[in-house]
């Protein structure tokens, strides 16, 4: 388990559409499917793929409360692991933009 | 889908998370009805513990402004496909709710006090600042809840 914000690349979180999710679902307690979606422009297909990855990975959470008669809805929660590596994730992706501004570190 | 990923460097990265947060914020925004229902349902537990003599009366008001109250968080929910806690948020909305929460509070307590020796008109003073407050704190924690998500100021720090 990751504990610290120590800057660390993390190549689960860095895909573009990983990132976004993890940044939406760090935001908030949890977020619903539909919504992701729709901020993400992509369709169920592409974000149940992406969501898989990051479930896999430790990332995130899926939880499918039955709503009002049945209907499924599923929410999205970022993991303690998920959050800690988003966080260092941040943290390097700010340590190499700082680099490639400043090469000689000057 | 995530053919660019070679292509995604440091910086472009770190504008997607801004340009993300600022969306996520956006879509933040509770439905027109939230406040004005809220507020309501606080000047309903607030003038009911006031105002009603009755225990049956007060305690079936009670509940189902409480009720109500669950029903608007679950329409938020369901408009935003958002569930925010202000606990987590390090910014100036979770100021304003604690703020707002320990108003209510006080007024709860305000009222039970006027119950039990105060006059009925200043029952109806604390039911009027119940509805009031609800609609002021909406309007204000509204847009610093956008901002604090844009700023990724309700994320909880890595554990």
């Amino acid at each position: 388990m990751a504990t610290s914000l120590e800057p660390r690349f993390d190549e689960v979180i860095h895909a573009p559409n990983r990132l976004r999710i993890c940044v939406m679902v760090s935001a908030v307690d949890s977020m619903e499917f539909g919504a992701l979606r729709d901020e993400l422009h992509v369709a169920d297909s592409v974000l149940s793929k992406q969501l898989k990855v990051l479930s896999d990975a430790g990332y995130v959470s899926l939880d499918k409360p039955k709503g009002r008669g049945g209907k499924m809805r599923t929410w999205v929660k970022i993991t303690p692991d998920g959050r800690a590596a988003l966080g260092a994730h941040l943290a390097e992706l700010q340590r190499l933009a700082a680099l490639a501004a400043n090469p000689s570190g000057t | 889908m995530e053919t660019n990923e070679n292509a995604y460097d440091p910086t472009a990265a770190l504008d997607d998370v801004q340009r993300t947060r600022s969306s996520l914020g956006d879509r933040a925004a509770a439905p027109w009805y939230y406040y004005p229902v809220h507020g309501l349902c606080t000047a309903a537990i607030v003038g009911s513990t006031a105002l009603v003599e009755s225990s049956i009366v007060r305690i079936g008001l009670i509940l189902l402004a409480a009720m109500v109250l669950g029903a608007l968080v679950a329409a938020y929910q369901k408009a935003t496909g958002l569930w925010v806690v202000y606990g987590t948020s390090t910014g100036r909305s979770k100021v304003i709710w604690t703020t707002y929460g320990l108003f209510i509070l006080a007024l709860v307590g305000g009222a039970f006090a006027v119950q039990a020796w105060g006059p009925t008109w200043l029952g109806w003073v604390l039911t009027a600042a119940a509805f009031i407050s609800s609609i002021i704190c909406g309007r204000f924690i509204e847009p610093a809840l956008r901002q604090d998500i844009a700023d990724g100021r309700t994320s909880p720090k890595a554990k």
